[in-house]
């Protein structure tokens, strides 16, 4: 146990390295000079070269790139061009939004595809698993960003139940999370499903229902444990895809969020921000995908890791 | 005599009509293609031309709308009806280019990688462990956004985002073909490796691969939309869904229909390529089924 926690731990280390080197390369990606653009129009010659140097823009590549790690590693990553401020603060300033509404998506998709991922499981070819199917189809298929404008205009512009946009309250949390869960939600319900169905042909199962229990006993205590160990490991998964998926919602929303301040640091060109930005949600996704594997494999005890 | 002898249609022929998933997704897509070869076949109108007086016009069927314009107009007064189906042409462009690119890339790396398990194998493996690390989506925006709007560009960023998925799917598939009786007695035979790996592998992994290939096709599209809905995908002058649907959030609180209808075209278009996608899987390959 232990042995495999650190063996997954390196191998985090190992992809948060490699994140680091596509972060570095993004600023070179810059169809412009880096310096011209920390300075104003018409900047001269020698204030380019000045920055440059500043920079480090004039050494070789590796040498730039271990600099790069250097400072990461202390938490600077160079300062925002518009806000004035250490990028990596700018960004951990507008994390927790992010991670607020990525929870609230996640908790969402969870409450609706249990029950009807069970639902039409248990009641097969009926009016439940038809909405439980296409749900699901129709989920998986639609654009988050174009569900949340016909979010908007259904439930904020029609019938004014929820705010069009922004954040603050409780009822400015509905919409984007709907929108955001959406995908996930489908995801969950076509695994709950089809886990449930195959677990229920099997012999405990049998055994349990010939015993005489009460079939919601024998969903909730035999049938669901085993379906729902190798969904842990999905949700966590789909955490890091939620927190990279609030980028788009966040965005149709005018949410606070990482995402948000991720699209307008690149309409203004603000590289240490961008790359803050890719870094820190990178390792969270990372991280929160460590940690998933690691809890897989203390809930489920088959599993042993060698 | 004539010998009379039951005409079979191919195997896959007679599968494939007992999916109706994959007929309805396998015509939605020809439809699709059609449109986007020759969109000017089913428009006579320019999309790109404003009628400044005709702006915000409503489809035909409310009131106020004409049927000049069936499907009504944006804020400059453009048909929406030939803009839907001219941005046709982008999102197909876009998802077959790069289903294509990533899949040959992918595929050749992930051969190589499972057949000589050295350490070039390793290297791609462990770059593909590092792209899985990083949520696409995320890469995919920080790219473009620097890049700036460009079709190749984001042609080429949307194949780099794909290459992972066949990768390992064809490095696992050929590690567990490799140790078959007919590759080694192809090797025995002195077949050179190349030839082991044109004649005898790839042929036994492309079921699979194009199942997934398929799925993908759906995933870059939607992809594409969501690049050019941030206005960091292919430049402005080109119509798209992803730009019309971000033209109408402005102003959706008067004029749904603007961001409604390439939203709709782009649902479908994602619909009918998961229906085929699901279709091929269930009849081409068992094992895939969820």
């Amino acid at each position: 146990m232990f042995s495999y926690t650190l063996r997954r731990l390196l191998e985090g280390v190992f992809v948060i390295v490699g994140v680091s080197v596509v972060v570095f390369l993004l600023l070179h990606l810059s169809p412009g000079d880096p310096a011209q653009l920390m300075l104003r129009e018409g900047a001269s010659a020698e204030e380019v070269a000045r920055v440059r140097t500043n920079l480090g823009l004039d050494r070789p590549l590796p040498e730039q790139y271990g600099t790069f790690v250097w400072r990461a590693l202390q938490g600077d990553l160079g300062a925002s061009f518009h806000y004035r401020q250490s990028a990596i603060e700018v960004v951990i300033d507008f994390l927790p939004e992010t991670l607020y509404l990525s929870l609230a998506a996640l908790v969402l998709s969870i409450i609706v595809s249990l029950p009807l991922g069970i639902l039409s499981a248990l009641r097969r070819d009926s009016v439940w698993d038809l909405l439980g199917t296409t749900f699901a189809v129709l989920g998986q298929a639609m654009p988050p960003f174009w569900l949340g404008i016909v979010l908007i205009f259904v439930f904020a512009v029609r019938l004014g139940w929820f705010p069009t946009s922004g954040s603050g309250t409780f009822s400015h949390l509905i919409l984007p999370a709907v929108t955001l869960s959406a995908y996930q939600t489908a995801l969950f319900t076509r695994l709950v499903r089809s886990g449930l169905l195959e677990v229920l042909g099997q012999d405990y199962v049998r055994t349990a229902h010939s015993k005489g229990l009460h079939q919601l006993r024998v969903v909730w205590k035999h049938a669901m444990r085993n379906t729902l160990i190798p969904l842990i490991t999905v949700m966590g998964i789909q955490l890091g895809a939620l927190i990279a998926g609030a980028i788009v919602v966040e965005t149709v929303f005018a949410w606070p969020g990482v995402g948000r301040l991720l699209i307008l640091a690149i309409s203004s060109r603000d590289y240490p921000v961008i790359q803050a930005g890719v870094l820190l949600i990178s390792v969270l996704v990372v991280l929160v995908n460590i940690v998933v594997d690691v809890l897989y494999a203390f809930i489920d005890p088959r599993i042993a890791y060698s | 005599m004539t010998v009379f002898r039951t005409v079979r249609m191919p195997r896959f022929l007679r599968r494939s009509l007992r999916s109706p998933r994959l007929a309805v997704g396998a015509i939605g897509l020809l439809i699709f293609l059609i449109v986007a070869i020759a969109p000017g076949a089913f428009t006579s109108q320019n999309p790109a031309t404003q009628n400044l007086r005709a702006r915000f016009q409503p489809p035909v069927w409310l009131e106020e709308g004409t049927a000049g314009n069936p499907l009504g107009t944006d804020r400059l007064g453009r048909d929406l009806w030939s803009r839907t189906l001219y941005a046709s042409r982008v999102s197909i462009t876009v998802g077959l280019s790069s289903v294509l690119i990533s899949g040959l890339v992918g595929v050749a790396l992930g051969v190589i990688a499972g057949y000589f398990s050295g350490l070039a194998g390793t290297i791609i493996m462990r770059i593909a462990d590092v792209q899985l690390g990083i949520p696409p989506l995320l890469l995919v925006i920080a790219v473009a956004g620097i890049l700036g709007p460009s079709l190749r560009n984001v042609i080429i960023i949307l194949a780099i985002s794909g290459w992972v998925i066949y990768a390992r799917t064809a490095r696992g598939l050929v590690l567990s073909l490799k140790e078959n009786d007919f590759i080694q007695g192809a090797r025995a035979l002195g077949a050179s490796h190349f030839r082991v790996i044109v004649k005898h592998l790839v042929p036994n992994i492309l079921v699979p691969l194009t199942v997934i290939a398929s799925q993908q096709m759906a995933l870059m599209i939607l992809r594409e939309s969501t690049l050019s809905f941030l206005g960091i995908g292919v430049p402005p002058d080109i119509p798209t869904w992803g730009s019309m649907i971000a033209d109408g959030r402005v102003v959706i609180e008067y004029a749904w229909w603007v961001s409604a209808i390439p939203g709709l075209a782009l649902l479908t278009a994602v619909l009918c390529i998961n229906f085929l996608g699901d279709g091929l899987r269930d009849v081409l390959d068992q094992r895939l089924r969820m």
